[in-house]
C-alpha cells in the first residue's frame, strides 16, 4: 500500500466535493446575495480545504483557501450581502484553488507556489467584508 | 504490567483526517488502541453513549452540526462520560475556540496541521503516562 497515494486520492476526491459545492454556493449568492446558507458553505468548503491542505503541508492552497474562509466569514459575521468585486472574487479563488490544487495532486506534492496573480486575489480577498467608513467592500 | 486494550474516539468531518487518523492509530505501539471514528459531535456522543468506557476522544472544533465545543460541553454535562479525556484539535486560526475549550474541561489540544510523530507523543502523555493515570 502507498499511503501518501491513497491519501492523495482521498484529498483529491474531498477537494472536488466542496470546490463543487462552493461554486453551486457562488451561483445561489449571484440570484441571493444574502443567502447566508450559501456563505456557511463557502466557509465551511475553505475550511476544510485549509486544513486538509495544511495537513498535507501544500503551503500555497493553505494560504489561499485559509483567505477566502476567512473572507466569507467576515462577510457571515457582519451579515454583509456579497457585492459584485467580492462574488467575482471569491469565484476567481475557487478557480485559483482548483488549478492549484490539481497540479499538487498531479506532482504528488507542494509543487505550486503563489505566483503573482494569485497574491494579488490574496491582497484582495483581504478587503472583502471589511467594513470602512465609505460601507463594506 | 499487563497492557490493557484502550479505546480511542476520533471526531473529524474530514474523510481526509479520519483515514490519517487511521493510518497514525495503525502505526502506534506503545499500548494497543481501538480506535472508532465519528464524523460530527452527534456522531460522537452516539458512539460514546455505546462505549462510555471510551478513554480519549480526540475532537475536532469546526464541525457542521454540532460543534466541537458543543459537544465537550455535552460530554461533561453527561456524569457517565465525565471521566473520559478530551483533546482539541483546531487550526491556528481558532486557537481562542482552543482555550475556550480547554477552560471548559479538554485536557489538551491538537494544532493541524499535526504529524504521526506529534499525535503519538500525546498518546502517550495522555494513555500511558503517570499522567493519564492521574484522575
Amino acid at each position: 500500500m502507498r499511503t501518501t497515494d491513497d491519501l492523495l486520492v482521498v484529498f483529491d476526491a474531498e477537494c472536488r466535493e466542496h470546490l463543487a459545492a462552493m461554486r453551486r454556493a457562488l451561483d445561489t449568492l449571484e440570484h441571493r446575495p444574502a443567502d447566508w446558507n450559501a456563505v456557511s458553505v463557502v466557509v465551511r468548503g475553505a475550511h476544510t480545504i485549509a486544513g486538509n491542505a495544511a495537513m498535507m503541508a501544500l503551503t500555497a492552497p493553505t494560504k489561499l483557501a485559509r483567505a477566502l474562509e476567512q473572507a466569507a466569514i467576515r462577510l457571515h459575521g457582519g451579515r454583509q450581502a456579497a457585492g459584485m468585486s467580492a462574488m467575482a472574487l471569491m469565484r476567481e479563488s475557487v478557480e485559483a484553488l482548483d488549478a492549484m490544487l490539481r497540479v499538487c495532486v498531479q506532482q504528488a506534492g507542494d509543487g505550486v507556489s503563489l505566483d503573482s496573480r494569485v497574491e494579488r486575489v490574496l491582497n484582495r480577498l483581504e478587503g472583502v467584508g471589511v467594513q470602512t467608513a465609505a460601507g463594506s467592500t | 504490567m499487563a497492557s490493557t486494550k484502550k479505546r480511542v474516539l476520533a471526531v473529524d468531518d474530514s474523510t481526509l483526517l479520519q483515514r490519517m487518523y487511521e493510518m497514525s492509530f495503525k502505526i502506534y505501539t506503545t499500548v494497543p488502541v481501538e480506535l472508532a471514528i465519528a464524523s460530527d459531535g452527534q456522531d460522537a456522543l452516539t458512539r460514546l453513549a455505546e462505549h462510555p468506557d471510551t478513554d480519549l476522544v480526540l475532537l475536532d472544533i469546526n464541525m457542521p452540526g454540532m460543534t466541537g465545543l458543543e459537544c465537550l460541553e455535552r460530554i461533561r454535562k453527561e456524569p457517565a462520560l465525565k471521566r473520559i479525556r478530551v483533546i482539541l484539535v483546531s487550526t491556528e486560526d481558532h486557537r481562542s475556540d482552543v482555550e475556550r475549550g480547554v477552560a471548559a474541561g479538554a485536557v489538551a489540544y491538537l494544532i493541524k496541521p499535526f504529524t504521526p510523530q506529534q499525535l503519538h507523543e500525546l498518546l502517550d502523555d495522555m494513555l500511558v503516562s503517570k499522567r493519564a493515570n492521574g484522575r
